[in-house]
Formats: C-alpha cells, structure tokens, sequence
C-alpha cells in the first residue's frame, strides 16, 4: 500500500460500489443501471504501464 | 504496534500494485440469487460470494459458488431464529460471517446478532448482545453499547470466541466490517460526532 487512490468503475452507465476484494484482487460490488441494482464481480487485468 | 490508517481499504487494496501497473477490470454479473429483486455480494474468496439479497418479504443472507452451474450455485443462509439475515464476509476456509433479525429488515449496517457459519454449522454470537436498548447489537463485526463517551458502537475482533474491542480513536462509532486471513487489516468505517464518515485500516 502506498496511499494511491484508484477509481473503479463499472463499464456501464451508473454508480459503482464495492463491497469485497480477495486474495487475488478479484472484487464483488453493485452498480446502478437507471433503475435498480446489479451484482457484478470485477476480475484484474494488469498490463505494465 | 497498532496504527490507524485513515483510508479506504479496497482502494488501498488496490493501490498496492497501481503503482506499478495499470488495472483494469473484466466485469460480469456475479450472479442474481433466484427469484430475489436485488443481490448484493459483499465480499468474495477464491470461489464463493457472500452477500445478502431482498425480496418483498424482506433480505436474506445467500452463499455462491462459483464452481456450480448457474442453477445449482446458490445457497440461502438462514441462521436459526433469523427472519431477515444477511452475509458480509467469507474467509479462504469458507467460514461465513454476518448478521440477522428478527421481522425487522436488516443488512450490514443494522443487525440484533451476529453469525458465523461454516458448512452448514451455524454459531450464534449471541455474546455479543449488550446492556443498551435499541439499536441492539450489530453484526458481525461491530456491537452497540452504552459505554462512556456517548459512544454507540464498537469494533470487535472475534478469534476463536475471544472478543478484542476495537475503536478508532476519538471516534463516536466504530464498526469493523472485514478482515483478512492474517487478521493484521480490517476495513471499517467510523461515524465522528462531527457528521463524517471515515474508512480506516487497522494495521
């Protein structure tokens, strides 16, 4: 950890929340379409920079 | 030696690599419990979700494993005298925790009792219930009580039924919502008297 905020969001419109990550940064949240919310998992994709 | 970090904790997470690479995402549905309106995963080991979904008899705690197929992934966790329950967090070695109610709703931030569960087995954290009135006890990882200093709401470290109180400093409230496989960092969230709320890690 080094203090570096980093912005996930979900690819579709609306507002994203995570709730949980695991060992292999994989993480569970909820985005929010137009109306309702849906359950997503994100798994990493890292790429050098 | 104990330190409070002032910050988001899955932020944190992340960050750890960010420096060194750039992250991105492949996203997809984890997953809509059958028959529910709305799913909330809260957290996520190497093959199962934990989490809470709700439907118009209330909200209930669900386990999912991802290794099953769709139509056989999904099991309700319903802790014995629950009504309403929900999951919150789920360890490497499966072992589920959160929180349930009686007829009132509840979800990670209102809970009478706290649960642990592992392979059908479920333990009751009924220790945890306190001396104040309502709100009652919170869930998995926080408790209500009426100590000194106005205070509302403790942490709590549970290890193998030994309770460890945790409170961010000078805080109002604190509450303790996950914890690693080694128990060194939390992620909670803290109400001060001024109107904010503050996530922090407790390394």
């Amino acid at each position: 950890m080094n203090g570096t905020f980093v912005t996930v969001d979900h690819p579709n419109t609306g507002a994203t929340s995570l709730a949980g990550i695991n060992d292999a940064d994989v993480i569970v949240g909820v985005w929010s379409p137009a109306t309702g919310r849906l359950p997503f998992k994100g798994i990493p994709v890292r790429s050098s920079s | 030696m104990k330190a409070f970090v002032v910050a988001g904790c899955i932020l944190l997470g992340l960050a750890g690599f960010a420096a060194a690479t750039n992250i991105q995402y492949q996203f997809s549905s984890s997953g809509d419990y059958p028959g529910a309106a709305f799913t909330f995963p809260q957290a996520v080991n190497d093959h199962k979700i934990a989490g809470y979904y709700e439907t118009s008899m209330g909200s209930f705690g669900y386990l999912e494993d991802l290794r099953k197929p769709r139509n056989g992934r999904f099991l309700n966790i319903e802790p014995p005298g629950s009504v309403n329950a929900y999951a919150s967090g789920i360890n490497t070695k499966g072992v589920v925790v959160g929180g349930f109610c009686g007829p009132t709703a509840c979800n990670p931030l209102a809970a009478d009792h706290g649960f642990t569960t592992a392979t059908g087995h479920t333990r009751r954290l009924t220790t945890l219930r306190l001396e104040l009135p309502p709100p009652l006890t919170e869930s998995m990882a926080w408790a209500t009580s009426s100590a000194a200093f106005a205070r509302t709401a403790h942490g709590f470290l549970d290890s193998n039924g030994v309770f460890t109180e945790l409170d961010f400093p000078a805080s109002q409230d604190t509450q303790a919502n996950a914890i690693n496989d080694a128990r060194a960092q939390w992620r909670a969230t803290t109400s001060f008297p001024i109107p904010a709320s503050t996530g922090f890690c407790d390394i």
